[in-house]
């Protein structure tokens, strides 16, 4: 790792603990909300910055089939793993959420469903390039995969709202107190920037590695 | 266009013709796929009700698990004789590969299916109120849901290391949504459609067909060439 | 059971600490690979 990514790595990590601190300490507004709304400082952050991933993952799968240059397949390797992280912990905090809120660990809610059957669609991918020996084919294989996953996206989360429409509405949480916004934005500034970093790290990895597989 | 036409149909005859030659094939995915019905019928504790609201989903998923099956043996031997590569070296057009295979499991899919129907009814004592000429129209489409990303995947990891681990890995996310759609309309069909929402379901069905049939002719190319 | 939340703080710490864990645990094994493929950059 270059010094400069160790110093902004350290940069990052910094200003990611001390907005998860602002969350933990910026007093929620009126009574009658509880601490739980502090779930939200890191759950809301963590959903967008695993939808872009997952957006990133799809760029990249295109990007790659268009042009055959080794950049796209780092970021498509570094994209899926990331998103698989954001995307299993998105799910954990979610229940973590709902437990106490809806009074269930998971509901088949089709934002819920949508990503966990992502992060399963990727954790098949990353087995499929553990188990493909060659650069060419690892990279063109797992970036058809991914594009196939991200059309069935929209229909699974159609399929699921149509279906959970007879049962269930969610409650929606009111309008937002100046100070949570605040804790809201700094910690989707502190998370974004730290994906930006774990997927740059993990880019500068993919590439290493490449490289000694080739034998450059 | 013509002539990936034209290739395609003789793809599909080379698998009909493959087919029928190795009945066993199709022979022991529907007895795996009945095996997976029986097993189910005791998962729902041999219970009247719950079987009979179950039936649909019992259906489908004993369909999906037998697809990995016949999904898998249909490239294990395009890879064993190097087939594929040798195909697109001839040159057949990669889409006319992909369509000819996938409609080659479309079809064992869909017989595979239809035969399940009357099992399914038996074994679950779930009469078709909503209509048996629904529920035979209903499988087909399913068959085309679980086909084409299967072909597509088939392909992929018939040629990797631990593909049988890998295809079930891929496809099952994948076919989520078909299966949601063909499950809903299924049940339906066996337990009665008082709102009026076949339609509805079959439509997004054959919309993801679309998309999954049409993402695949575009994708095969990537994954067979080089 | 449900709704009625009498003591929140242990699922907010539940919540928080996930966020830790699996963050900080990818960090760390991004960590441990880039030094086991010695370096992962050109000035190396």
């Amino acid at each position: 790792m270059t010094l400069g990514m160790r110093v902004s790595g350290g940069v990052a990590v910094l200003l990611w603990v001390l907005g998860m601190a602002a969350g933990l300490t910026l007093a929620p507004p009126e009574e009658h909300m509880s601490d739980l709304v502090r779930i939200m400082f890191v759950h809301v952050p963590v959903a967008w910055a695993a939808m872009a991933t997952f957006t990133v993952a799809l760029v990249a799968s295109v990007g790659w089939l268009a042009t055959h240059r080794w950049g796209w397949d780092h970021l498509l390797d570094a994209s899926l793993e990331v998103g698989v992280l954001l995307g299993v912990l998105l799910s954990v905090q979610g229940s973590v959420w709902g437990y106490p809120t809806w009074g269930t660990w998971w509901t088949w809610d089709p934002r819920l469903t949508s990503v966990a059957v992502m992060v399963l669609s990727f954790l098949g991918i990353l087995a499929l390039r553990a188990f493909v020996d060659e650069p060419e084919k690892r990279a063109s294989w797992s970036a058809a995969a991914s594009i196939l996953a991200w059309g069935s996206v929209p229909f699974t989360y159609f399929c699921v709202k149509v279906m959970n429409s007879l049962h269930q509405k969610q409650t929606p949480w009111g309008a937002m107190h100046p100070d949570m916004l605040k804790a809201l934005l700094l910690n989707t500034a502190t998370i974004t920037l730290l994906t930006v970093w774990m997927l740059m790290a993990r880019y500068q990895l993919a590439r290493t590695e490449l490289r000694r597989e080739l034998g450059t | 266009m013509k002539e990936v036409v034209r290739q395609c149909s003789l793809v599909v005859r080379k698998e009909l013709l493959h087919l029928w030659r190795g009945k066993a094939r199709l022979v022991a995915t529907g007895a795996f796929a009945f095996a997976n019905l029986v097993v189910f019928s005791f998962a729902g504790g041999l219970h009247g009700e719950a079987m009979r609201t179950n039936a649909a989903g019992f259906l489908w998923v004993g369909i999906l698990l037998a697809s990995t099956l016949a999904l898998g043996e249909s490239f294990r031997v395009e890879v064993q004789n190097q087939a594929l590569e040798a195909m697109v070296l001839l040159p057949v057009h990669p889409a006319a590969i992909f369509y000819g295979k996938a409609i080659g499991n479309f079809v064992l899919l869909s017989l595979v299916g239809a035969v399940m129907v009357p099992c399914s009814i038996v074994l679950f004592d779930a009469v078709p109120v909503g209509g048996l000429g629904r529920l035979f129209l209903t499988i087909p489409f399913g068959a085309a849901a679980i086909s084409a990303p299967g072909t597509m995947h088939a392909a992929l990891s018939c040629r990797a290391r631990s593909r049988d681990v890998l295809l079930p890995l891929l496809l099952f996310p994948l076919v989520v949504p078909g299966l949601v759609a063909a499950v809903q309309a299924t049940q339906l069909c066996f337990l009665g459609d008082a709102m009026g929402e076949y339609g509805s379901w079959l439509t997004v069905l054959a919309a993801y067909c679309v998309v999954q049939w049409g993402l695949g002719g575009l994708l095969f190319s990537h994954i067979v060439e080089e | 059971m449900m709704g009625v939340v009498t003591e929140p703080w242990p699922f907010v710490w539940s919540a928080y600490g996930a966020t830790v864990v699996l963050i900080g645990g990818y960090l760390v094994s991004l960590w441990v690979r880039s030094r086991s493929t010695g370096g992962g950059d050109e000035q190396a």
